[in-house]
């Protein structure tokens, strides 16, 4: 490692430090648990937000049931737990078969119907599984949710849950660029772009929007889990159309196709629906207002234009040398 | 099997498939001639269905009722097109998710305007108490439904296949640079495809009231069994549409009577099987689903 290495690793990655450094540091400077709960919160919904943009950004499938893997997720927890007396290590890995099941089911839709007809069905399964839960009451407790979900000893403590959270977010954003900048993740965008080319040159396209689907699967299904750990609580509308609405917004506010703009997206969604709720009543519908004024001005998304500026800085020599540009007397 | 109660349940399902009859013939017209999912079509649905009442309720006509219902929708149908849609023509997944937000917006407004609870919607004198045939009951108001609905797939169906804006529109669902291209202003017929459908929404939201009262979850319950009706009939054909919402009400009703609870599920299964075997829906035409 010498220190030019060092000096491009930093420079590539220094607002990922920033932030995580900045959100490592928070709790040690003003601890309160509300504002705790709150960055708890956005650190889950912001992974299930970047699952969901690696499909519909990066892959091009519009999902309208990807809250169904966040209320697997949810509710895979909350039935193991009641009546297995399974470890949460092996809970998690059913989950991931689960999802991964589940996205093999989606794949083969994926591949008979597409655009619209994909979205619809989709939709579809979700409530499909919403009616589920709704109606075996006896196992998911029905439209009151099933409450007193435990969670691991160590992670009763709030701090380190708000440290699990935000390592989980980490690990997700990491493994989710290291599959988008791989040859696989090239070959999505491929196919974003136009599948019947990829077709053509004889990529498998089952294949790679399996892997899609399955990566999207087990980290929303996985954000589900964390979630419902947290609140401590399974409830019917963690997988019904809202739910999918809801991180639809968070990725199309933040900017689809950018692994940074669903968690930026989650962030401003839930902090903007936190301080509206508690000001005006009917608060949906100044949210919906700001919605629509995002897709008709911004179809990019707030954050979307922020890999222009990045360029726009690359040709420049990064950001050092720009800075370094402006101090020079 | 056909005892008083397999008749009961037929008039539900029928009256049921009617009133989704009327929000899915509006939506498969314009997705089929646009390609625009309409989600605010639900919503229209239920404003519908509040405008009515207030109509009802002030004037004590519920003619007048239904004709405002329909002339609400028809305006607001027209301007919606003309502000929301037009613009963003050819954008697909921005006109999704701008009618999604719509669709948001109409829903929370209509609770600052009526209120979230479940407001009763009455039905007019002559319409109320039931015909007896034999052992069987049939409800006038039920009946009501099911002959509105036929009267109105009676006239959209002569209105498609012998006025000549119909056959334009139907060319128009074929191709629609075709029929540009003989020099009609296939913009005009857009708005105007579109204020009907909404329309007929609209209306059907009207006559609801009193068979399933008012509140704001009509809009979002009707979207969802509306879309899957089109789907399985086949999108952009009115044949399909008709086939599609009297399948999904007579599974509802039966399937709803014997397995409470699971109808949604049913629906879901009957789109999943058709999209897998014939993916175009049982009336579409066309290859793959989603091609054009």
């Amino acid at each position: 490692m010498d220190v030019k290495k060092i000096l491009h690793f930093l420079q590539r990655n220094i607002w990922i430090i920033i932030l995580v450094g900045g959100m490592i540091l928070y709790p040690f400077v003003s601890y309160q648990p509300y504002w705790l709960s709150l960055l708890i919160t956005i650190f889950i919904f912001a992974a299930f937000a970047l699952s969901y943009d690696l499909l519909l950004g990066f892959t091009g499938l519009i999902s309208f049931g990807h809250a169904l893997f966040f209320g697997l997720g949810a509710y895979s927890i909350a039935i193991f737990s009641r009546f297995t007396e399974l470890s949460f290590g092996s809970m998690f890995i059913l989950l991931a078969v689960a999802a991964t099941a589940i996205a093999l089911i989606k794949t083969a839709f994926a591949m008979r119907v597409r655009g619209i007809y994909f979205a619809m069905i989709t939709l579809a399964l979700a409530q499909f599984f919403w009616v589920l839960v709704m109606t075996l009451s006896r196992y998911t407790g029905g439209e009151d949710g099933m409450p007193r979900v435990p969670r691991p000893v160590f992670l009763d403590d709030r701090l380190n849950y708000y440290f699990f959270a935000l390592g989980f977010l980490l690990l997700v954003y990491l493994i989710s660029r290291r599959f988008i900048n791989s040859p696989t993740g090239r070959v999505l965008i491929g196919i974003r772009e136009n599948e019947e080319r990829m077709v053509m040159l004889g990529y498998n396209v089952f294949k790679y929007k399996l892997f899609s689907l399955t990566l999207a699967g087990i980290i929303g299904s996985f954000s589900g889990a964390i979630y419902v750990m947290f609140i401590n609580i399974a409830y019917p509308a963690l997988l019904n159309i809202q739910s999918t609405i809801d991180v639809l917004m968070m990725t199309i506010v933040g900017g689809v196709g950018t692994l940074h703009g669903p968690i930026f997206g989650a962030a401003l969604v839930r902090l903007l629906s936190h301080f509206l709720s508690s000001h005006f009543r009917q608060w949906i519908i100044i949210f919906g207002i700001i919605y629509i004024l995002i897709v008709v001005f911004m179809p990019l998304g707030i954050f979307g234009g922020i890999p222009g500026f990045s360029k726009w800085l690359e040709k420049r020599g990064g950001w050092l040398k720009w800075i370094a540009q402006k101090l020079k007397p | 099997m056909f005892d008083t109660l397999f008749f009961h349940l037929l008039l539900n399902g029928l009256a049921h498939g009617m009133l989704i009859f009327l929000i899915a013939s509006g939506l498969s017209l314009i997705f089929g001639l646009m390609r625009v999912v309409n989600f605010t079509h639900g919503s229209f649905f239920m404003f519908g269905a509040y405008v009515g009442r207030s109509i009802y309720l002030a004037t004590d006509s519920f003619v007048l009722a239904i004709l405002g219902g329909l002339l609400f929708g028809f305006v607001c149908g027209g301007l919606v097109e003309r502000i929301a849609i037009r613009p963003f023509f050819g954008n697909r997944v921005q006109l999704l998710l701008l009618t999604l937000g719509m669709m948001l917006v109409m829903n929370e407004l209509v609770k600052i305007i009526w209120g979230p609870t479940i407001l009763r919607f009455p039905r007019p004198d002559y319409l109320i108490g039931s015909f007896m045939l034999g052992d069987i009951i049939l409800p006038y108001y039920r009946m009501f439904i099911v002959g509105f609905g036929l009267v109105v797939l009676v006239i959209v169906y002569l209105f498609l296949n012998k006025t000549r804006l119909g056959i334009t529109i139907r060319a128009g669902v074929e191709n629609p640079e075709m029929v540009q291209s003989f020099g009609i202003n296939i913009k005009q017929v857009f708005t105007f495809t579109f204020a009907l459908g909404v329309s007929l929404a609209s209306v059907g939201g009207v006559i609801s009231g009193p068979f399933l009262s008012v509140y704001p979850e009509i809009a979002m319950d009707n979207i969802l069994v509306a879309i899957i009706a089109v789907v399985v009939g086949g999108i952009g054909s009115f044949g399909g549409s008709v086939a599609g919402s009297l399948l999904i009400g007579l599974i509802n009703s039966f399937g709803g009577f014997y397995l409470p609870q699971a109808a949604m599920a049913f629906n879901v299964v009957l789109m999943a099987l058709v999209l897998l075997v014939r993916p175009q829906g049982l009336f579409g035409r066309g290859g793959v689903a989603g091609g054009r």
